[in-house]
């Protein structure tokens, strides 16, 4: 139980960082010049 | 088999001398036939809009159950946990622009199969398909309660009315009510029924439906929002859901799984585990990108994303939002046993305003959902074909499942067996939203979970070409450590592994589906990997293969101007034998085709080690030597991988600069359809296109032409009469003395086209006014007339010489 916890948390603490830089990059692929 | 009339050579068509590189050859004996075999895939492709349009049709359907399936197992929290999955859904999103910039049918079967091996792969795609199977049940029993609710709604709103006729009230005078879940059942039934058929016949996979769905949905989308917030600020005591925390989580016994009655503690960080395994299914649909990945225009990657951002952005704020908004609005009572099941439904019944409109906005939401869900209903049939397609194409599946139906040509099977087991979970759940939601989410979950890991074995073992990276990666000397990645995949499998035990009918259902899938599969496999090394032999034997990366004229040793004959049934080459009666092979090469049908999420490229012959293909090559050979005629033989028949028809007659199609009536469309989709398949070949004529043969040996791109009309002489008469009356003016006829023709159409730019409405109008005047001297613009038809009789001469093939 305590594994799946800490990986969980882990994976979601993560995932959060791919989630904010994946915005700033869809930011630029929308309004950044061609 | 028959020798030529003229000689003792076999039906050879001229082999070439000179050889690109990108072609490889099975040693061939001088007298064996050459046979072409293309390794790109002839595709037309779309837009991202379009291709988000797609994906949204599939991954925007779960905004009208998953919201109430999330709340009845974890409580009233569930708004926060959609919305956490949403948001995590931007970064699944990036393992599948990864995984596409890799192989460009990036989908899990591919993926797996290239980082962990076959039997992995094998696994992955068997919940893969549980995932698709359930996708088309659990969306027609959604679709089903938001019709069965409204029906409800409409027959208690009739009664307080008191316009319900007393065969409709029970003796108490209570209206009459269905029963939501047995109806809904029924309902998604008939609609799988429905789209079962469509398949069958080989429905049109349109980009453009999907976009008028989207369309549609984003107006409703739009209402939803607008009024919505303007309901939150109007209506008092509205207050947001209870927050995501521990103390908050309030599992339903079925949610709680194997672990209820153990008297564990499903609080701290296991509760919150728990609570987004239960969420899970609002990001379902992802697998729908990779498949739509190889029919994206150029710049790919870049369309790619975009599509994925617009997917992303348009899901969470549809399904996250709608799930937030329904809880604020809908009393706790009203929202968990009326409308858990019909969420966006309720949402509309308790927006601030009068009754007539609330109704009025719940029938569009139902026509949404139902347009949308139904959709879901063919995008489940369709993409459970497309991977059964793909791993069929693989050699994982008989050649069995791959035989087309003998009227429609699709791949029957395939689809029968999706219908029976989508049927089958029908009958079996009854309408049960929630049982099919819990058991929906073992393959969505497993899928994702099993395509990170393989994402992530791939960052150390595959060194080809990678156009994008998910982000946050630490490099330390050499070495790169793949943490973004690598947090996807943990989080991935720890929702897996509660959710094995939290989701106890997903568990025991989704292992036994996929084990069942996984024992035919490998079964399949072993039995294939005889019977295909037998049939590679015999067709190394009786033909020359030479794999060709694109087909053209010159590399298939084909000289300007010939006929293409398509070939798709072996047992009735009529179409062949038609061609070969009219035309003196000596003058004109005949190129006989067989279009290999690539399921949804195919591949844009096979190479000669992927393309394994089924004996269907074997058979109808040796049928059309064995024709040819008949007439002492010459024939080459060529085999092309389509997404679709008619792109790959005009593709193929494009390339091999091609003056005559031949093709055999369709059982399934008449010769005009036939032309209308060839047509419009030539309007999306991008330039230089040639003109061609398109021969639709008659069993009975019966032709009928049609000229495919712009061709000269056809005149009555009506017509004639009137543009000599007026050039008659014109030229009488001394300064028209060097009028010609063509003159006219050109002014009047400049002027046409100058005024239907001003007054389009107008001139449409009136043509179709002139037209269904039915003067006798009308515009003849009918579907047979357009196209520049013409009939050629049985027993006709030699083929007629094309009107106007140019380039």
């Amino acid at each position: 139980m305590r594994v799946l916890e800490v990986m969980f948390f882990f994976g979601l603490a993560g995932s959060a960082v791919v989630v904010l830089i994946s915005f700033v990059e869809d930011g630029k692929e929308l309004f950044g010049r061609e | 088999m028959t020798a030529p009339l003229d000689s003792r050579k076999p039906a050879v068509a001229p082999t070439p001398h000179l050889m690109a590189s990108s072609r490889t050859y099975a040693a061939p004996p001088s007298d064996r036939v050459r046979l072409i075999v293309a390794s790109s895939v002839m595709l037309t492709f779309i837009s991202f809009w379009r291709a988000a349009a797609i994906v949204l049709c599939d991954l925007g359907s779960s905004a009208f159950y998953a919201g109430g399936i999330a709340e009845e197992a974890v409580g009233a929290a569930a708004p926060w946990f959609i919305l956490g999955i949403m948001l995590f859904s931007f970064a699944v999103r990036a393992v599948y622009v990864e995984s596409c910039s890799m192989f460009t049918r990036g989908g899990v079967y591919r993926v797996v199969k290239e980082a962990l091996g076959g039997t992995f792969a094998k696994i992955t795609v068997s919940a893969l398909m549980f995932d698709y199977i359930l996708t088309g049940p659990i969306s027609g029993v959604s679709a089903g309660q938001y019709i069965t609710g409204l029906m409800n709604e409409l027959l208690t709103v009739a009664n307080t009315s008191h316009w319900l006729p007393p065969a409709l009230m029970d003796p108490q005078g209570n209206p009459f009510q269905f029963n939501m879940n047995h109806t809904s059942a029924v309902f998604a039934a008939v609609v799988t029924i429905y789209y079962w058929w469509q398949n069958i016949k080989g429905i049109e996979e349109s980009s453009g439906k999907a976009m008028q769905v989207m369309q549609v949905t984003t107006a409703m989308v739009i209402i939803l929002f607008i009024w919505g917030t303007y309901s939150l600020f109007m209506t008092k005591g509205v207050h947001l859901p209870p927050s995501p925390i521990p103390a908050h989580l309030h599992f339903s016994k079925e949610a709680q799984g194997f672990l209820a009655g153990h008297g564990l503690p499903l609080l701290g960080l296991f509760g919150i585990i728990m609570a987004f395994g239960h969420s899970i299914l609002a990001m379902s649909g992802e697998e729908s990108l990779a498949q739509v990945y190889r029919e994206i225009e150029h710049p790919k990657l870049r369309n790619l994303k975009r599509a994925a951002i617009v997917i992303a952005i348009y899901s969470l704020i549809f399904t996250g939002g709608a799930t937030l908004l329904a809880s604020m609005l809908i009393p706790t009572y009203e929202r968990t046993h009326i409308y858990q099941d019909n969420l966006i439904a309720g949402l509309a019944m308790y927006m601030v305003g009068p009754l007539f409109w609330k109704i009025a906005f719940r029938i569009f939401v139902v026509l949404v959902g139902f347009l949308i869900l139904s959709g879901a209903i063919n995008t489940s049939l369709i993409g459970s074909t497309g991977v059964l397609m793909r791993v069929a194409e693989d050699g994982v599946l008989t050649d069995w499942f791959r035989k087309p139906h003998k009227r429609f040509g699709t791949s029957h099977r395939i689809i029968n067996l999706t219908f029976v087991l989508q049927m089958t979970t029908i009958i079996a759940t009854r309408g049960d939203v929630f049982m099919l939601g819990e058991a929906y989410a073992f393959g969505v979950i497993w899928s994702f979970s099993f395509k990170a890991l393989a994402l992530l074995v791939l960052r150390w073992k595959y060194k080809g070409e990678r156009g994008w990276k998910v982000p946050a990666n630490i490099r330390i000397g050499s070495f790169e450590l793949p943490v973004g990645l690598l947090s996807i995949f943990l989080a991935l499998l720890s929702i897996s592994l509660v959710n094995l035990f939290t989701k106890s009918v997903a568990t025991v259902s989704g292992v036994i589906f996929t084990a069942v899938f996984f024992a035919i599969f490998t079964f399949s496999e072993h039995e294939n990997r005889r019977k295909h090394a037998e049939t590679a032999r015999q067709m190394k034997d009786q033909f020359q293969l030479e794999h060709q990366d694109t087909v053209n004229r010159e590399s298939a040793a084909i000289r300007p101007g010939g006929t293409m004959v398509t070939m798709r049934d072996a047992t009735n080459p009529y179409a062949l034998k038609w061609t070969l009666s009219h035309i003196r092979t000596e003058e004109q090469d005949v190129v006989v085709l067989n279009v290999r049908m690539m399921g949804a999420g195919g591949p844009e490229y096979l190479s000669a080690v992927d393309q394994s012959f089924s004996d269907h293909e074997q058979m109808i090559f040796t049928k059309a030597i064995s024709v040819a050979e008949s007439f002492g005629k010459k024939v080459s033989l060529l085999l092309v991988p389509a997404g679709d028949v008619f792109a790959a028809l005009v593709q193929a007659a494009n390339s091999l600069e091609i003056d005559s199609v031949v093709s055999g009536l369709s059982t399934a469309m008449t010769a005009e359809d036939q032309a209308f989709h060839m047509g419009q398949a030539w309007e999306a070949l991008p330039d230089p296109k040639r003109q061609f004529n398109f021969y639709v043969i008659t069993p009975t040996g019966e032709a009928k032409v049609f000229y495919i791109g712009p061709h000269a009309p056809k005149l009555s002489p009506d017509d004639v009469q009137l543009v000599h008469r007026l050039w008659v009356n014109m030229r009488r003016d001394p300064l028209m003395q060097d009028l010609h006829h063509s003159d006219i023709i050109t002014y009047a159409l400049t002027r046409l086209a100058g005024q239907y730019a001003r007054e389009k409405e107008e001139i449409l109008r009136n043509l179709r006014s002139y037209r269904s005047a039915g003067s006798s001297s009308a515009l003849r613009m009918g579907s047979s007339d357009l196209p520049g038809v013409q009939t050629i009789p049985p027993g006709a001469g030699q083929l007629p010489k094309p009107l106007t093939p140019s380039r």
